[in-house]
């Protein structure tokens, strides 16, 4: 038992001192979360009372069909209104280090407010949310048992909607099953990531969510236009030299989240492949090598959580 | 009740230290814990800034690196922040501190903003500066070295690549100068082939990058470097030991307290055990040591003398005056003695005993003890005590000893002075020889039950001689004790046992019955000893009634010998008696007269037949014209009451010869025949 102990441990060490160098790590197989709370906050999640007119949900903008983020280029909101942002994928959003494009928000919970009082989004006030969440006795019941209090509050209900979100990552997609060393890449895929950490793109994209943990430029060698009601970095600190920054968004499941960008306005992977290899490394890439990282990319495509998504 | 009350004290005073200490435990231990807690989340706080240091520097060293662990670092920080201000301990306790964790929040969020900047200016500052080279390659494979043009151009490449990797690798701006007049040197010249200005393009716009961001990215190295969180966390750390400081002080002196109280409970306990040996060995009607407190001073066996004062006669100070008036005399008598203290060195004074005292002195053989002694006797001798107003003159008896065991040997040789009455002042010697007396005492007290439990006491008879006739008439019963082994003893040995014992009535009878049944065949006259004692006990009498009323010829010739004593003085049961005896023609004899208590009176009120003179008088008419006389004068006055006159102790010629001229009508001793198991039956003899 003891020498299988020992093999265990070797097995254990082995791929960890493989990929211990590489920029990217596998995402995990569950974190830890509060079940009574997930539970509630996905109905919270799937409930359109939280929209003024009743008309949309937190899964209307982050559709489990398109992985967990917006098909529209730009998010519509109550009454057909179009927003100024492509809605990011819910899916490991707990893993970026802070939430929006411009990471107003230092975590899920307080990211979960923002869309309920923006008038182009949900177009709610908290005391309209609460007046609505503790008129359904399903809800006064299931926080009463979570908080002990008979009255539910706005931090109740984003808390309860941010811990569902810890329910919402994908593990074992292919890459993360070659850095545990469990299979192979095919050459193209091999050939791709090369490309990927070689041309810089794994200067941003790099961490559990191959992005999302940094702020960066968007146009850095040839500049991008700057659209003055963007919320970038710009809209929060007002320095001239946070124009056009944006979190680095995370490159998981990025197969299915089309189209890209904050604006949306990459249709396509390819697309947004040529744009960021001109605006932000200042090369142009040959068809192959754009095959190449689309099949990279498309190994980082996880196993989606159907139980945490079925209604 | 005092006592219960203390108790209560006690226990209730136990309980209270012991609930502080408890409580002081619990106080100290969750004091310790949480500050260990905090001082620890301090230190948690400087690592895990130190290692987003090391992870910042990494990511700027690194190609690509996981900028997830600047992240995971940045977090963790937060997280502790966050828990100190969740710590009630910390909140309240650290009000000061709490401002410094105040202002390193702040610092350590504008360094977090600082870092996002790095990180936005590092990736940007990495492509470039790592686009540079591979555009170098392509450049040298595309331009054509023999072209002056693009020499130059390659010239101007190898310079600036060289010199952007000087400058971010220096973080030295100045190096940058050449820098914007090399790009816009390379922006002067255009390329028509669309290969080379694709590169020239490309160079251009990656320098531009470099130019554009390292300001950015300097500034942000340069604030890390100089960053005031460091600052803000040695205040936070100095404010928390200030704090605790005052904290622990408190901690220190209710320890300080406790150890105070300790300390005081200790010395309450030593005062208290001390206070209670001392009451148990201090008499409390006269304040000197007790009997506890002299055995004590024995035990450390310094050669002593002890002065044993004995009260005279207290017992009657205390029956006539009361025991108020006896306390007052005991307590004079302790000063009188205490004075004693101041004069003689090192004596110690203690109350043995009821009116017992004894002064203890260290003894030297140089030391005059008669001396002592007749100081001793000095304070009271001629010195009267005033109780209760009266003049009493207050007499003591004093013995002196030095032989070990002191207070054994002192009240042997007090007993033996005490008998005497002369002297009130003696020095114990071995010549005493007391002790011995005292086991004596113990065997014939043992000898005599055996004796009692096994019938061997026997009367033998003594004749007693008519100095008239010189012929024997009549015979004196006296007791003897047959020992285990055969041995016949004089009961004489053991007349102050039997005293003491419960075997005295025994005796008595014994004698009655045994000296009837044996001169029940014999003619003579025989006398009994009864003792005042004798007379009094209902039993001994009933017996004697009995007797004399069985046999009456044998009542004419019975004698009862009464022995005189002080503690003669139930005449009523005496007259009595002799009445009755007397109605059985009995005869009455008053015994050993002359030696004590002699009194003419009882002879003439108790119609007394014989008087028996004593031996003490007796021994010495041969010899002492004193006795001589009160003899003659004993005589007359017998021959005019009509009484008749016995000589004890006639033990030779000149004694016989004496006490017959003197007018004595018998005599009686060894001269004239010892005592006998059995007088010979034959007809009265003629001995002389």
């Amino acid at each position: 038992m003891r020498r299988f102990r020992l093999l265990w441990l070797i097995a254990a060490v082995i791929p960890l001192s493989l990929y211990a160098s590489e920029p990217i790590t596998p995402i995990p197989q569950t974190i830890p979360y509060d079940i009574a709370k997930a539970a509630v906050g996905k109905k919270l999640f799937f409930d359109p009372i939280l929209s003024k007119d009743r008309s949309i949900a937190c899964v209307s903008c982050h559709n489990f069909q398109h992985g967990g983020a917006d098909p529209h280029p730009l998010s519509v909101g109550i009454e057909k209104k179009v927003g100024r942002m492509q809605a990011p994928t819910v899916f490991n959003a707990v893993f970026n280090f802070t939430q929006f494009w411009n990471g107003r928000a230092k975590n899920l919970a307080e990211q979960a407010t923002g869309p309920m009082h923006d008038p182009l989004e949900m177009g709610m006030n908290t005391k309209l949310i609460e007046q609505r969440v503790n008129n359904v006795p399903r809800y006064r019941d299931a926080f009463h048992e979570i908080t002990g209090r008979s009255v539910i509050t706005l931090d109740d209900i984003t808390d309860a909607i941010a811990e569902y979100e810890k329910t919402l990552i994908t593990p074992n997609g292919k890459f993360d099953r070659f850095l545990r060393g469990e299979i192979p890449l095919t050459p193209s895929e091999s050939r791709g990531y090369g490309l990927f950490k070689r041309l810089g793109c794994a200067s941003c994209h790099n961490g559990v969510n191959v992005g999302g943990n940094s702020f960066q430029k968007f146009g850095v060698i040839i500049p991008k236009k700057w659209v003055s009601q963007t919320n970038d970095r710009y809209a929060l600190t007002g320095r001239e030299s946070d124009k056009n920054v944006f979190k680095v968004p995370t490159l998981r499941n990025i197969a299915l989240t089309a189209p890209y960008f904050h604006d949306g306005s990459a249709p396509t992977l390819k697309d947004a492949i040529i744009t960021m290899s001109k605006h932000n490394l200042g090369v142009r890439l040959t068809p192959l090598e754009i095959d190449e990282l689309i099949e990279f990319l498309n190994t980082l495509t996880g196993e989606l959580p159907l139980k945490a998504i079925t209604p | 009740m005092r006592l219960t009350f203390k108790i209560i004290f006690a226990l209730s005073a136990g309980a209270i230290a012991l609930s502080v200490l408890i409580y002081f435990q619990f106080f100290s231990k969750h004091y310790f814990s949480k500050r260990q807690h905090i001082s620890e989340q301090i230190d948690t706080i400087e690592t895990a800034e130190k290692s987003l240091d090391y992870q910042v520097l990494r990511s700027g060293f690194f190609l690509y690196v996981n900028q997830d662990d600047i992240i995971d670092k940045i977090g963790s920080v937060d997280t502790i922040i966050d828990s100190l201000y969740k710590d009630p301990h910390f909140m309240h306790e650290h009000p000061q501190t709490l401002q410094k964790l105040e202002a390193y929040r702040k610092a350590f969020h504008e360094k977090t903003n600082v870092i996002y900047d790095f990180q936005t200016a590092n990736a940007a500052i990495k492509n470039a500066t790592m686009a540079i080279p591979a555009l170098k390659k392509e450049a040298i494979m595309a331009f054509n070295t023999n072209n002056h043009e693009d020499l130059l151009f390659l010239e101007e490449l190898t310079n600036l690549g060289g010199s952007v990797l000087l400058t971010k690798n220096s973080l030295d701006a100045q190096l940058i100068g050449g820098l914007d007049k090399g790009i816009r040197k390379m922006e002067s010249h255009r390329f028509a082939d669309p290969k080379k200005e694709e590169i020239s393009l490309s160079v251009i716009n990656n320098l531009k990058v470099f130019q554009d961001f390292f300001p950015q990215y300097k500034d942000a190295i340069e604030n890390l470097e100089h960053s005031s969180t460091k600052e803000a966390l040695t205040q936070l750390r100095k404010s928390f030991l200030l704090e605790d400081q005052t904290e622990l002080n408190a901690v220190k002196y209710f320890a300080y307290f406790l150890v105070a109280l300790y300390i005081s409970s200790l010395a309450l306990i030593i005062y208290f055990l001390i206070q209670s040996e001392q009451d148990a060995r201090t008499d409390r009607l006269t304040g000197l040591g007790n009997r506890k407190a002299y055995e004590s001073r024995i035990r450390r066996s310094i050669p002593s003398a002890l002065f044993l004062v004995n009260i005279d006669r207290f017992k009657h100070y205390n029956d006539f005056y009361g025991i108020a008036a006896g306390d007052l005399i005991l307590k004079k008598t302790a000063n009188r003695l205490n004075a004693l203290r101041k004069e003689w060195e090192a004596a110690t004074l203690y109350r043995l005993g009821g009116d017992e005292f004894g002064i203890m002195i260290e003894f030297t053989n140089d030391l005059n003890l008669e001396r002592l002694g007749r100081e001793i006797l000095n304070k009271f001798q001629g010195i009267p005590m005033i109780i209760e107003g009266i003049e009493t003159s207050l007499s003591i008896t004093l013995a002196i000893s030095t032989q070990t065991p002191l207070l054994e040997t002192a009240d042997i040789a007090l007993k033996s002075i005490k008998k005497d009455r002369v002297k009130n002042m003696i020095l114990y010697h071995e010549g005493l020889n007391l002790l011995q007396v005292v086991r004596e005492n113990i065997t014939k007290t043992h000898e005599l039950r055996q004796a009692v439990e096994h019938d061997c006491l026997i009367p033998y008879f003594q004749p007693i001689v008519s100095l008239k006739t010189g012929e024997i008439e009549k015979y004196e019963a006296l007791a003897r004790l047959v020992t285990e082994d055969g041995e016949i003893k004089s009961i004489f040995d053991y007349l102050d046992v039997v005293k003491e014992s419960k075997y005295y009535p025994t005796l008595t009878r014994v004698m009655v019955k045994k000296s009837f049944e044996i001169m029940k065949e014999l003619p003579y006259e025989f006398s009994i000893n009864l003792s005042i004692d004798d007379i009094t006990d209902e039993e001994t009498i009933g017996m004697i009634k009995t007797a004399l009323t069985r046999y009456p010829e044998m009542a004419k010739r019975i004698v009862f010998e009464i022995l005189e004593s002080e503690a003669m003085d139930d005449y009523t049961k005496v007259a009595e008696f002799i009445r009755i005896v007397k109605g059985h023609g009995c005869k009455i004899a008053i015994d050993d007269f002359g030696s004590g208590y002699s009194n003419f009176d009882h002879l003439l009120n108790l119609d007394i037949d014989i008087i028996k003179l004593d031996g003490s008088l007796i021994r010495h008419v041969a010899t002492s014209p004193q006795a001589v006389m009160i003899v003659e004068t004993i005589v007359g006055f017998a021959k005019k009451a009509n009484i008749k006159t016995v000589a004890e102790f006639a033990c030779d010629q000149a004694i016989y010869e004496t006490v017959k001229r003197l007018g004595i009508d018998y005599a009686q001793g060894y001269y004239t025949g010892k005592p006998e198991a059995k007088p010979s039956s034959a007809a009265p003899q003629y001995i002389l």
